[in-house]
């Protein structure tokens, strides 16, 4: 049968515009370089997802200008290798969510939101915000727990 | 009983109600985008909790100003692909792009 699910919600936002700015449950001050920023816990490594985001991102872009083919290239791939890091770590009954988006910094202002219908007491959440002279990227990683 | 599913256009309908809801017939303005964000992200979970399906949802929205600048999105997931699913809807006006993902995982 199922299971009435106690529908608690976790948010995070996170804007790229001409300063980066944050906004989200833990508050911290905004600034360029880069920055990670976790939800409430549970039994997902949110350390080692962090330094997983920090490493691919951060590897996939840093020397890149933006181009669109490459940057939709790189979008991808990013997304796949968190997935397959994060999943490498052998966390028992999660399923993952990696959102990677990567844009050209061209002094347009863009909102990034999420919530989530979860368990906030298993379920978690890393973001990640990246930014050269040329381009940014947010990447959210998403921990679900199953029964 | 037969497990539910997560269905794509069932989920494409309401994203995309959600998003005219929030923000068809607007100009982009910087001092709304938190606020439309918002709306579109509470509106869609709400309306994908009321389909009644023992899933968790993650919904992301992205608002961003058109100004030639590029933006690409892309996601990849742990899941059982027999029950769980992802929808994306790409919305555009004259003055801005609106990105939704909602993802459905089941219990």
């Amino acid at each position: 049968g199922s299971r009435e699910h106690g529908g608690k919600e976790a948010g995070n936002r996170n804007e790229a515009g001409n300063g980066m700015r944050r906004a989200c449950p833990a508050p911290s001050t905004a600034s360029p370089q880069l920055r990670a920023m976790e939800g409430p816990g549970g039994r997902f490594p949110a350390a080692a997802v962090q330094e997983i985001l920090r490493e691919a991102v951060g590897s996939a872009l840093r020397e890149r200008r933006y181009r669109p083919g490459p940057c939709r290239e790189a979008a991808r791939d990013i997304a796949e290798v968190v997935k397959a890091r994060v999943k490498a770590l052998g966390v028992p009954r999660y399923k993952i969510v990696v959102v990677a988006h990567v844009g050209q910094l061209g002094g347009q202002s863009l909102q990034v939101a999420s919530r989530c219908l979860w368990d906030p007491q298993s379920d978690t959440f890393s973001s990640y915000v990246f930014q050269n002279t040329s381009l940014f990227a947010v990447t959210n990683v998403y921990g679900v727990y199953f029964e | 009983c037969p497990p539910a599913s997560f269905l794509v256009d069932e989920v494409s309908s309401i994203i995309k109600e959600a998003i005219e809801g929030a923000i068809g017939g607007n100009a982009y303005q910087h001092s709304k985008v938190n606020q439309w964000t918002t709306s579109v992200v509470e509106q869609t979970l709400s309306q994908l909790t009321r389909l009644g399906k023992p899933f968790k949802y993650i919904v992301t929205c992205v608002i961003m100003q058109k100004n030639g600048a590029g933006l690409h999105t892309a996601s990849s997931c742990f899941w059982d692909n027999s029950s769980d699913g992802t929808c994306t809807v790409r919305w555009e006006n004259k003055t801005m792009y609106c990105i939704v993902s909602a993802f459905g995982l089941a219990l």
